[in-house]
């Protein structure tokens, strides 16, 4: 067993270059569960069996970090919207909160935010310093459009920025005291945030609503004394100048050529990815490992090894296995 | 020739109105159709679903984006419900039924709505199936005499379930006679010909092309029948 892990993360963060590459294939709580026999909703729902499926998945893959993610919805519940967990499938929104005045939740209270903290917590614990606790949060602009409904929210973008910079505001007081939580909890705050997309959003949109409340809650988090990271799902491209700007320590890209990010980025960005989620679904060992030595080559050494997003429930464990493989082999072959 | 003239006009500032994103002047355009005695399918077919299709366009090339094609939906809408709702309205016969849904775990359906849009401007009936949609919903709705079958997913999690669709369809012996065609951001060309599909689009925009490749009903807009 490796025990240097914590420390080659937090080298990589310092601007220093790791003797071996940083792995961590995006496992969060489905596939975790799946691998490990139980069904997603218990996942989800108690913070043991959260803790205890990413914990078992972190063993039996070996990498270098643990994401506590339990799914998208958990901050948008936690504030009244109406979450469907079916038994065995991701938990999905089915209505915006039906209250006339939103607030901010109680992340040791409402909800599952108390899931998602205790997992950290005890995550935390059994992992101490060999192993960093990634815990992830939605992004302000993606949490408001939960809880304003999404088509409606990206047309306020034009017709009502106004109530559009309300529901970001009080999104982004939400997500301030969570992330607090979070570190308190010995989380490093992970940002997602699907919705202020590329593919859904010009770059203009993206700085007038989504970077300034990102901006907020990096420096929040970093006024904590803690690192956080960054992950905006679909295209990117012309949003990589913005994700840096919100001086996120490492941004995570989906899919798109990682010698192009780089060149965006410069090359003092710490990036994370980005083999294909796709890939680790269809693909075979040997492609994924394919895939990810070329990710090496043309993002590293500044690159957390990883996946576009996270790994799909029924991703085969060799697809995992061969990811982590290849940065174990890195500059040994 | 000079009234031909003036129809294009009205036509053709009631498909600006929807790209420039203006319920209230659609409307306003639509009612004028109306008091002018032209035709509201034309009207239709050579104003309204021409701004969605010049949307469209717009979103394909990344001039535009889905919060400017949700409002061009709007202001299609509010031409819509005026001109259908006129007594000269005489529908068209569809160019065919087109069923539309979310695999089941999936609720992101933002791209599913623009592309019902851009297929009903394009002169097909839709059958909106919605999101997070179970498996024999599909195959039921597939049954009532449908050309095209539209799935989509957003999330790699929930990609294979549009592989069960597509085996549930043959299972039930519905095709080829209905044509699948699959979308959605994860979804490739290359998914789309390993689960069986008849057709696959990246966007909105191209959906339309390829229903109408796959259902042969390609004459396009704006020509008169």
């Amino acid at each position: 067993m490796e025990s240097d892990r914590g420390g080659r993360f937090a080298a990589l963060l310092r601007g220093e270059k790791p003797a071996r590459p940083v792995v961590f294939p995006m496992v969060v709580a489905n596939h975790a569960a799946r691998l490990e026999g139980f069904s997603i909703s218990e996942a989800v729902t108690q913070e043991d069996t959260l803790a205890r499926v990413l914990y078992s998945a972190y063993r039996f893959y070996g990498y270098d970090l643990v994401m506590v993610f339990s799914d998208t919805m958990v901050e948008a519940e936690a504030m009244g919207a109406q979450v469907i967990i079916p038994d065995d499938d991701d938990p999905f929104l089915l209505d915006p909160p039906r209250v006339s005045r939103l607030e901010p939740a109680n992340p040791d209270k409402d909800g599952r935010m108390p899931v998602v903290l205790g997992a950290t917590r005890r995550l935390k614990a059994l992992l101490d310093d060999e192993a960093p606790v990634l815990t992830s949060l939605k992004g302000p602009f993606s949490l408001s459009s939960f809880l304003h409904g999404i088509e409606k929210f990206l047309e306020d973008l034009l017709t009502d920025p106004g109530r559009a910079h309300e529901f970001l505001r009080i999104a982004t007081d939400n997500q301030l005291a969570y992330a607090e939580a979070i570190v308190k909890a010995g989380g490093i705050p992970f940002i997602g945030d699907p919705v202020a997309s590329g593919s859904l959003i010009s770059p203009e949109m993206f700085r007038e609503f989504a970077r300034p409340y990102l901006e907020q809650l990096v420096s929040a988090v970093h006024e904590c004394g803690a690192r956080v990271g960054l992950h905006i799902c679909g295209e990117t491209k012309a949003l990589l100048a913005d994700m840096v700007a919100t001086r996120a320590d490492f941004l995570s890209i989906d899919e798109m050529d990682m010698a192009l990010a780089r060149q965006k980025v410069g090359e003092n960005t710490v990036l994370m990815g980005n083999v294909s989620t796709r890939l680790m679904l269809e693909g075979t060992a040997d492609k994924v490992a394919a895939a990810a030595k070329e990710c090496l080559e043309r993002g590293g050494p500044n690159l957390i090894l990883s996946t576009s997003c996270d790994v799909p429930t029924d991703a085969p464990k060799e697809n995992v296995q061969a990811l982590v493989a290849a940065a174990r082999q890195w500059g040994t072959v | 020739m000079i009234e031909g003239m003036a129809d294009k006009d009205l036509f053709e500032q009631l498909a600006e109105a929807v790209t420039t994103m203006k319920p209230e002047l659609v409307a306003e355009l639509a009612r004028k159709v109306l008091e002018q005695g032209l035709s509201p399918q034309d009207a239709m077919t050579q104003g309204l679903a021409a701004g969605m299709r010049r949307m469209g366009e717009k979103f394909a090339a990344k001039e535009c984006f889905v919060p400017e094609v949700l409002l061009a939906s709007k202001a299609m809408y509010a031409g819509f419900d005026i001109l259908s709702k006129a007594a000269s309205y005489k529908p068209q016969a569809t160019k065919g039924k087109v069923i539309l849904g979310v695999v089941q775990g999936d609720i992101h359906d933002i791209g599913k709505n623009i592309v019902k849009v851009m297929v009903q401007a394009a002169g097909f009936e839709v059958i909106d199936l919605g999101r997070n949609v179970p498996l024999p919903e599909f195959v039921k709705a597939a049954q009532n005499g449908a050309a095209v079958l539209g799935i989509s997913s957003l999330m790699t999690t929930t990609m294979p379930r549009m592989g069960k669709v597509v085996e549930a369809l043959d299972k039930a012996g519905l095709r080829p006679g209905v044509k699948v065609i699959v979308g959605g951001a994860p979804v490739t060309a290359q998914f789309a010909r390993n689960i069986g599909a008849d057709g696959f689009a990246p966007d909105a925009h191209a959906a339309v092309l390829e229903i109408e490749r796959l259902t042969g009903r390609g004459e396009g807009l704006g020509t008169r029948d």
